[in-house]
């Protein structure tokens, strides 16, 4: 059992306590989802857990966490990777060697585990996660999907019995995240390892948790069955119905953006194979399709990232394939799926002089267009804020706020709504439909079908390198599937 | 070039890691110790014989040639910069001297072999297993660097996201003079920092939450060395003290700055053979 005793922790260097008079315990062979909106300070219960709260982290500690009667304060965490395993969101900072097999057999090693029982146990978590095919593959070859499993079969092969999980699934689209938490599910039933979750998209994983604590400014304020926290999730914008904010769409715009015919291929394995594209103004077309489909390499097409090997994109009547992305950039706006890219400058204001002073704008406007853009996307409060000091929600339309201050025409996003939370994502689907209703066109790459539910007035499903209509109906019964067999 | 091994079916990949990395060891050092244009121009040939059964000889011409563009800045620096007697022609009011050119081959002689040998550690050496063997030494700072070979992909990758965010604010890479592209690059620089700084942490928690640190380690492919591997190993080990020897006893130094040329007796001979043989086992590899 894991017992939390009247909890509070405070981060060097930062004020109010992140958790505060925490109590819990959590049995073995529970399914436990922790949920809150960013910052409640669920990860670091998390990371209490263990130890790494407060040993790696350091800061001011009250109370206490016993693992099997183990005081978290006395043991490194190292020491409890035997009794707690864990996996983190990012697969990409996790893995540690360089190839499955050896991976598999790092944390094995760590714990001194006899050669002989060692390679035994790699046989037979490889065979249980279906990896013995990708033994010898180098891991950053793989996809999202498999170094994920790679992360948790890594873990499992150690045995422990309780397993924390970090939003696992925030990089992985619908049916690879289903596959993943059906896994988990698997071994709490089978291997009775008490699973404790913590997860932002609740439609797609609140129907396997037994148990659900609910946090908000560092305490627990709800904890019981799945359907007596419910209500509290509801009253919290946790989760909320599905509400389609579009409803004035008359889709007769002018076209501002087209692309014919777009082959593209990496190292001679084709990705895009004829993909056609009119965008009109006034638009919120969201692009769906599985992961490694395409969908990243086909938006960078558009504004010259990478150039198509046949066909051609025209933006606003000129063809873009003799221009650079920075002479587009007025035009075009681009967002990648890592908002930290876009945020190096001491504060908020600079880093939108920057793009200003880029884009060769006069000095007289400066001041106009930044007031605009933090105030379009509720950002005044930060305009001298150290930008990576921001939580995610914040970071994210921080880094949108680096590209919406050159007042592009089009708007590209490519998964602007990982790791956000509900009431995140609603904010930003409310600034996006703010900005398409001033008459912006705005693409966006997305797994999330509520999201494209909600806000989208089109809908491209990219498979075998070509985009296919599909209709936004079917989003919203997707979503609201999802929904409903979470037991909501 | 997303990963730099590649596990080529050749003999010298199938031998063990251990006397592999004997072998690295005692060549990048004989680089230092060795100035002599004969001394280092026979053990050059030698590695790169051993490249060739090794199969990487392409990959390890690919480091070669940035390498042949640092020698050319050494030629240049050491011809113009350097004094000597015995002039062989004038650069305008340069001088260039046979003492200078002497010891520009020697200087990159020495680069080319220092490369070869981390070539060979490279593309020949599978890097889970140098860190295994290397961790015998120093564990941690053995990981710090099988994790930069783990994470290069990943920041190649941050590196090319943050210069197409870049790109979407703005700053052109490829227009303008040299001056204006170095300052677009710096850009750069700042976000890469972070994003690494950030990883790093995240790399630390997870390892730590994988017991690193936590106390005896095992390693899950010890293999037994047969005895063929274990002589080899003895015999690169032993080329190192032989070649310090012989550093100390001045063989394979030459001044060329102090106008030392080629002057050698049938000691040489022996020596360098000598030694060669010591090396010469690594050509029989693992075996077929």
């Amino acid at each position: 059992m894991i017992s939390v005793e009247s909890l509070t922790f405070t981060y060097s260097g930062s004020d109010p306590p992140v958790l505060r008079e925490v109590s819990t315990e959590i049995h073995e062979g529970e399914f436990v989802l922790v949920v809150g909106r960013s910052g409640c300070g669920k990860s670091t219960l998390c990371r209490a857990l263990n130890g790494l709260v407060p040993h790696f982290y350091g800061g001011l500690f009250s109370g206490r966490v016993l693992v099997d009667g183990r005081d978290t304060r006395k043991t490194t965490p190292s020491k409890f990777a035997d009794l707690i395993g864990m996996v983190f969101q990012d697969p990409e900072n996790q893995l540690v060697m360089t190839n499955v097999e050896n991976e598999m057999a790092f944390g094995l090693e760590n714990l001194g585990v006899p050669v002989p029982e060692m390679k035994e146990r790699v046989i037979r978590y490889a065979e249980y996660f279906d990896l013995r095919r990708f033994f010898q593959r180098f891991i950053p070859e793989l996809s999202g999907g498999e170094k994920q499993k790679v992360a948790l079969g890594s873990v499992l092969a150690m045995k422990p019995k309780y397993l924390i999980l970090d939003e696992p699934t925030s990089q992985l689209d619908a049916e690879n995240a289903a596959l993943f938490l059906d896994f988990l599910t698997k071994l709490n039933k089978e291997f009775g390892v008490g699973i404790i979750l913590v997860e932002h998209r609740l439609e797609r994983c609140l129907r396997y948790a037994d148990r659900v604590i609910l946090m908000d400014e560092g305490r627990i304020v709800a904890d019981g069955p799945k359907n007596e926290v419910v209500p509290a999730l509801r009253e919290r914008g946790l989760l909320g119905t599905l509400t389609r904010m579009v409803n004035d769409v008359t889709g007769d715009g002018d076209m501002v953006l087209s692309a014919k015919d777009i082959h593209f291929s990496y190292d001679h394995t084709p990705v895009l194979n004829g993909a056609d594209l009119v965008l009109a103004r006034g638009e919120l077309v969201a692009i769906t399709g599985a992961n490694g489909s395409g969908k990243s390499t086909l938006i960078k097409q558009l504004n010259g990232l990478l150039k198509p090997q046949t066909g051609n994109v025209t933006l606003l009547g000129k063809d873009v394939s003799s221009v650079t992305t920075a002479s587009l950039a007025r035009e075009i706006g681009y967002l990648g799926q890592n908002p930290n890219d876009y945020l190096f400058e001491e504060t908020l204001e600079k880093e939108l002089e920057f793009t200003l002073s880029n884009l060769g704008v006069d000095e007289k406007e400066w001041n106009e267009r930044i007031e605009w853009t933090l105030s379009v996307l509720d950002l005044a409060r930060f305009r001298k804020a150290f930008p990576r000091d921001l939580s995610c929600g914040q970071r994210e339309r921080t880094a949108l706020a680096t590209v919406l201050v050159g007042r592009p025409k089009i708007l590209v996003l490519d998964e602007p709504t990982r790791g956000l939370d509900y009431w995140n994502k609603t904010k930003l689907g409310s600034v996006l439909e703010n900005l398409r209703r001033q008459g912006m066109t705005i693409l966006l790459v997305t797994h999330d079908y509520r999201f494209i539910a909600e806000h989208a007035t089109r809908v491209l499903r990219l498979e075998e390198g070509r985009l296919l209509e599909a209709s936004v109906d079917q989003m919203i019964f997707l979503a609201s599937e999802s929904a409903a067999t979470g037991g909501v | 070039m997303l990963f730099p091994y590649k596990g080529t079916a050749s003999r010298i990949h199938r031998l063990d890691a251990r006397p592999k990395i004997a072998f690295v060891l005692a060549v990048f050092i004989s680089s230092i110790l060795l100035s002599d244009i004969l001394y280092l121009s026979v053990l050059l040939a030698f590695t790169l014989i051993v490249t060739a059964v090794a199969r990487t000889l392409r990959s390890t011409w690919s480091l070669l040639r940035y390498a042949a563009y640092v020698a050319v800045f050494v030629i240049l620096f050491n011809v113009l910069l350097s004094s000597g007697r015995h002039v062989l022609f004038m650069i305008g009011p340069i001088a260039v001297t046979s003492e200078s050119i002497l010891f520009s081959i020697s200087m990159c002689l020495r680069l080319l072999l220092a490369v070869s040998a981390f070539a060979l550690l490279t593309f020949a050496i599978h890097p889970d297993e140098a860190l295994r063997t290397m961790s015998k030494v120093g564990y941690k700072t053995m990981t710090a660097l099988s994790l930069s070979t783990r994470m290069y992909p990943t920041i190649a990758a941050d590196s090319r996201n943050i210069m197409d965010s870049m790109r979407a604010r703005g700053v052109e890479f490829d227009e303008g003079g040299f001056l204006s592209k170095v300052r677009a690059r710096a850009n750069v620089v700042m976000p890469l920092l972070f994003n690494s700084l950030d990883r790093s942490i995240a790399i630390a928690e997870a390892m730590e939450t994988r017991g690193f640190g936590a106390g005896k380690r095992t390693n899950y492919s010890e293999t037994r060395l047969d005895r063929r591997q274990k002589w080899m190993a003895a015999f690169f080990v032993s080329s190192i003290v032989v070649g310090i020897a012989l550093f100390v006893f001045g063989y394979g130094n030459a001044d060329y700055l102090n106008g030392a040329g080629f002057a050698y007796g049938f000691d040489d001979v022996i020596v360098l053979a000598a030694y060669m043989v010591m090396l010469s086992p690594i050509l029989t590899g693992g075996g077929e």
